[in-house]
C-alpha cells in the first residue's frame, strides 16, 4: 500500500489532506510541522510519497525538497502552494519536482498528482545511477 | 447582498425582527439563481463549460461571467443580459418582504429613503449595492475623494485587496455579508486574530480580527468543514483554518500580482490571541458575516507589530502544537 509523509505547518491542511488520502485507502505515514522535522521523518519513514508545502516556518518546502532530493535522488514529492508563487513553483521544478497541488484542496487534484508520481520512473529505473 | 445592507437596517430601526429577516433572506437564498444555472438554461453554455468554468474559478479569481466571455462562450451582450435577469435580487428581496405581510410596499420605500439619508449613502454606493457586485460595493466603499494623495496607492491596494477578499468569504464562508466603512488607524486590539506576510514588491501585511469566538468558530468550520465537528472549539485550531482561508486568498491575490513580473514570498501565517497590533498606517474594512463584526486589516510595507499580553504568549501553530505535545 501506498505510503504518503505530510509536511505542512497547517493544522488545518495536515488534517483536510490526511482525510482525502485515507478516503482512497492510502496509508499516511507521519505528519511534520515544517521541512526540518520533514527531512528527518523522510529519513527514518522511507514513504513512497512526500507532500511538501511550500510555506513553512524553520525550513520552507523549497529547502526540504533540496535536502531530500540531494540524499535521496528517487524521492517522489508532491509540492502543495496557494495559488501561486511563481519564482518559488520555478526553483521546485529545477529541483526536480513535478507535481503541484493547489490550496484548497480538491480531492481529484490529489489523486491525479499521487497517480502521476507514482508513474514516473526511478533515476534507477531509467539506467541513470 | 442588497438583503444584508437594507435587512441590518430594518433590523436596527425595529421595522422587522431578526427572525424575520433571517427568514426572508432564508427564503431568497433558496430561489436565487446562480448567473451558471441562468446561462445553462437560456442555452448560452453547456452544462459541461459551466462546470469548466466552476473548476476555473477554482485556480483564478475571476468572476463566471468573465470567463465564459473571454473563453468564447458568449457574448458580452448575453452576459449583461443574464446580469440583469440576476439583478432582480433586489426586487425579490422586496417582494418576499411584502408577500410575507412584513411590511407594506409603500413602507419599504419609504424606509429605503430614510436608510439612504441615515447611512450616508452616496449614489455610487447604493448603486453598487443594489447590483450586488460585491466588487463594486467594496470599491465604492473605499473611495475618498478627499484623502491625502500620498495614501491613494496604498489605498488602492487595499482596495482591490478588500474585493478579492470578500468573493472569497462569499464563495467559501458565507453569502450573509455586509461591511461598512474603511478606517485607517495605528494601533489596534483584538482578541482573536490571524495574519499573514507577504514580501516582495509591494510587500504587505493582511489580518483578520474578531473579538466573537462564535464569529470564529463558524468562520473556521465553513472553510474547513470536513475536519471539524460541532463540538470542535479549540481556538488555535480555529485561528489555523482562518489562517489557511487567508493564505489561499494571497496566493490568489499573487496570481494577479505577478502578471507585472513581480516575485513574492508568502511568510507562514501567525495566530495571537488576545493582541495589540502596531503599525504607522493600518488599513480596516468591517465585515460583517452572519452579523458577526470580523475586521478585515491590511499594512503596507512592513508586517505588523504584534504584542499580546504577558501571560498570553504569542501564538503560533508551531509554539501552540509543540506545548500541545508536551514539548
Amino acid at each position: 500500500m501506498t505510503s504518503i509523509l505530510i509536511v505542512d505547518d497547517s493544522r488545518t491542511s495536515r488534517r483536510v489532506l490526511r482525510n482525502i488520502l485515507e478516503d482512497i485507502n492510502l496509508t499516511v505515514v507521519g505528519e511534520a510541522r515544517n521541512g526540518e522535522e520533514g527531512y528527518q521523518m523522510y529519513k527514518e519513514l522511507m514513504p513512497d510519497i512526500v507532500t511538501l508545502d511550500i510555506t513553512m516556518p524553520v525550513l520552507d518546502g523549497i529547502g526540504t525538497l533540496e535536502k531530500i532530493k540531494s540524499e535521496y535522488p528517487n524521492a517522489k514529492i508532491i509540492m502543495v502552494t496557494a495559488a501561486s508563487q511563481r519564482s518559488k513553483i520555478i526553483e521546485a521544478i529545477r529541483l526536480g519536482a513535478t507535481e503541484f497541488v493547489p490550496k484548497p484542496f480538491e480531492a481529484v487534484t490529489i489523486v491525479n498528482a499521487i497517480e502521476k508520481v507514482l508513474r514516473e520512473p526511478s533515476n534507477a529505473d531509467a539506467g541513470e545511477n | 447582498m442588497y438583503g444584508q445592507f437594507l435587512g441590518h437596517y430594518l433590523v436596527k430601526n425595529n421595522l422587522l425582527t431578526q427572525e424575520q429577516l433571517d427568514d426572508v433572506l432564508e427564503t431568497k437564498r433558496t430561489t436565487r439563481l446562480k448567473l451558471g444555472f441562468l446561462a445553462v438554461n437560456e442555452g448560452y453554455l453547456t452544462e459541461k463549460e459551466a462546470n469548466k468554468i466552476n473548476e476555473l474559478q477554482k485556480k483564478k479569481d475571476m468572476r463566471f461571467g468573465d470567463i465564459a466571455v473571454k473563453k468564447g462562450y458568449m457574448t458580452q451582450k448575453q452576459l449583461s443580459e443574464l446580469l440583469r435577469k440576476q439583478g432582480l435580487a433586489k426586487v425579490l428581496f422586496l417582494q418576499i418582504i411584502v408577500d410575507k405581510g412584513l411590511m407594506t410596499l409603500d413602507a419599504l420605500n419609504a424606509a429605503i429613503e430614510d436608510y439612504k439619508k441615515d447611512a450616508n449613502l452616496t449614489f455610487a454606493q447604493y448603486d453598487a449595492i443594489q447590483s450586488g457586485d460585491i466588487t463594486r460595493i467594496a470599491e465604492s466603499f473605499l473611495y475618498v475623494e478627499e484623502d491625502d494623495p500620498s495614501d491613494m496607492a496604498d489605498l488602492n491596494g487595499f482596495r482591490e485587496f478588500a474585493a478579492l477578499f470578500l468573493r472569497n468569504i462569499i464563495r467559501f464562508i458565507s453569502s450573509d455579508v455586509r461591511i461598512s466603512r474603511y478606517f485607517k488607524i495605528n494601533a489596534y486590539e483584538t482578541k482573536y486574530f490571524a495574519k499573514q506576510y507577504i514580501s516582495g514588491k509591494p510587500s504587505y501585511s493582511v489580518g483578520l480580527c474578531c473579538n466573537d469566538f462564535s464569529g470564529v468558530s463558524s468562520f473556521a468550520k465553513a472553510f474547513a468543514k470536513d475536519i471539524f465537528s460541532s463540538e470542535d472549539e479549540d481556538p488555535i485550531d480555529l485561528l489555523d483554518a482562518i489562517g489557511e482561508f487567508i493564505n489561499c486568498v494571497n496566493g490568489l491575490n499573487l496570481v494577479r500580482l505577478e502578471e507585472d513580473d513581480n516575485d513574492f514570498d508568502l511568510k507562514p501565517q501567525e495566530y495571537f490571541v488576545d493582541a495589540k497590533i502596531h503599525q504607522p498606517a493600518i488599513y480596516g474594512l468591517p465585515i460583517y458575516i452572519n452579523n458577526i463584526r470580523f475586521d478585515l486589516i491590511v499594512a503596507f510595507k512592513l508586517d505588523f507589530i504584534v504584542q499580546t499580553e504577558e501571560s498570553v504568549q504569542i501564538k503560533s501553530t508551531l509554539e501552540f502544537e509543540e506545548k500541545e505535545n508536551g514539548q
